[in-house]
């Protein structure tokens, strides 16, 4: 599948890689740089937290982002000019990434619960010391719902929350609700085979959802190879969206189960230990953004948190964009960036 | 219309009827079933050879591994925590102690100007 297709990589040198069209010139050479300077401040297992070395420390509230646990965590700070870590340090905040590492075969054995009571309170116990208070949650996608999750059981924890394309009804988020029903699907019996779930199941999940639009996307590439700065930025994002990692096992079994299958968290039924993650409970200053071309998580599967959120302060961002263009669209970054950074200083008072 | 768009609009109609199909969907699912209840025969199978030479089998490992990373992770951030604690207070203490020791010059500097000679005391 186009998902998994990997080519060999050459030395820029190599007279080979010269003799070759731009696009496959790029595909073959390209490595990615880092963007943001930052530095380690907590480390266990296998994730790490990062923080932006500027500023060092800050009055405003910490902002800790969340992404997804099966991507790389550089979504967040995926270039010089749709970097999300990069955009608000400049702005002042100090910047917290959580970089959930690449699960081993161990990890199977890691339950939905656990990221939440284990190494997600952890991680908001560890920015609130070293920040000197709570901080907003940012969560992106599947690091969105384990964020909106964490903001219900602890509501006290936390002192914004920003869930960015993360679903809420299960029931409605289209293909992937589909395939996923308990007739086709038994994740407990797939996790007993293959352990962790491999990433190119997920991956081609996702490109299935869209076939046509893979084909589109190299095509369009081609066409515009000439441009270096439009082959930069489009192997940037490729090389983001095939940089995938497997996902723990026993934490995939039970999101299936709890939340696709049985939908507990829209129903309000979702337990987790003794935590009831029920929507009621998020009490903070709550801003839902969604993203109006999202095939993978369809607004109306996202907009529920909104709706049953308990929050007095509530906001609802909608973008015309998809689920990556909202973070590396050229033109939808600045947006986001910006309703993201005037609702934070709007609020910046009653963020306790 | 291009033949590209054609092409791709062919596509997509063809994906979409064909992931909504209920027939196909319950083979597929069928198909998994299957898949995954041969690997797991094949996986019993193979920890049934692990118990024959009486060595601790993948899972057993794997469980247990996981078990003592979470173990770790855990006292490494409570004893970093209770640790950052004791520096805290053992800092905010120095401080009082500074405070209360200059306190204690400056009325002792008073004294002495008071009565010319320090408090005997």
């Amino acid at each position: 599948m186009f998902a998994s297709l990997e080519l060999p990589k050459l030395n820029e040198q190599d007279p080979l890689l010269q003799a070759l069209p731009p696009l496959l010139q790029q595909a073959m050479s390209y490595e990615r740089k880092p963007v943001t300077p930052m530095h380690a401040v907590y480390k266990e297992n296998k994730l790490t937290v990062w923080k932006t070395n500027a500023p060092s420390t800050s009055k405003k509230v910490p902002l800790l982002l969340v992404p997804a646990l099966i991507n790389r965590h550089y979504i967040l700070d995926l270039s010089e000019t749709n970097s999300l870590c990069k955009a608000l340090s400049e702005q002042g905040y100090e910047v917290y990434l959580v970089d959930w590492g690449v699960p081993q075969a161990e990890d199977r054995w890691q339950t939905f619960s656990e990221v939440i009571t284990g190494p997600l309170h952890r991680i908001v116990r560890k920015v609130t010391r070293l920040a000197g208070r709570k901080p907003v949650l940012f969560g992106y996608c599947l690091g969105g719902i384990v964020s909106n999750i964490f903001t219900t059981c602890f509501p006290d924890k936390v002192a914004g929350l920003v869930s960015m394309t993360a679903p809420v009804d299960f029931s409605k988020a289209g293909y992937m609700s589909l395939w996923t029903q308990a007739k086709h699907l038994d994740p407990y019996a797939l996790v007993d085979a293959m352990g962790n779930v491999p990433p190119e199941l997920i991956q081609n999940g996702f490109v299935s959802l869209k076939p046509a639009q893979s084909l589109q996307k190299w095509r369009s590439a081609w066409a515009k190879q000439d441009s270096a700065k439009f082959l930069d930025s489009f192997f940037t994002l490729e090389h983001w969206v095939n940089d995938n990692v497997p996902f723990p096992g026993g934490t995939w079994q039970e999101y299936i189960h709890w939340l696709y299958q049985d939908n507990r968290l829209h129903k309000d039924t979702l337990w987790i230990d003794e935590h009831h993650a029920s929507l009621s409970n998020i009490q903070c200053p709550l801003l839902t953004i969604v993203a109006n071309n999202d095939h993978i998580v369809p607004p109306d599967s996202a907009i529920p948190l909104h709706t049953n959120a308990g929050s007095q302060d509530k906001t609802l961002l909608e973008l015309p964009g998809g689920h990556v263009g909202i973070i590396a669209s050229g033109k939808l970054f600045p947006k986001l960036v910006s309703e993201l950074s005037q609702w934070l200083e709007k609020r910046e008072k009653s963020f306790t | 219309m291009k033949r590209e768009n054609y092409f791709d609009k062919m596509v997509t109609t063809y994906f979409d009827q064909l992931w909504a199909n209920p027939h196909y969907l319950n083979f597929m699912g069928k198909n998994l079933k299957n898949s995954f209840a041969m690997r797991q025969q094949w996986n019993k199978q193979v920890e049934k050879l692990w118990e024959i030479w009486q060595l601790p089998n993948q899972e057993m490992q794997q469980r247990t591994l996981h078990q003592v990373n979470t173990l770790v992770s855990e006292s490494r951030f409570e004893n970093e925590e209770v640790q950052e604690r004791l520096d805290k207070m053992e800092s905010e203490l120095a401080e009082i102690k500074a405070l209360l020791s200059q306190n204690l010059k400056q009325e002792e500097a008073k004294d002495v100007r008071k009565s010319g000679t320090p408090k005997a005391e």
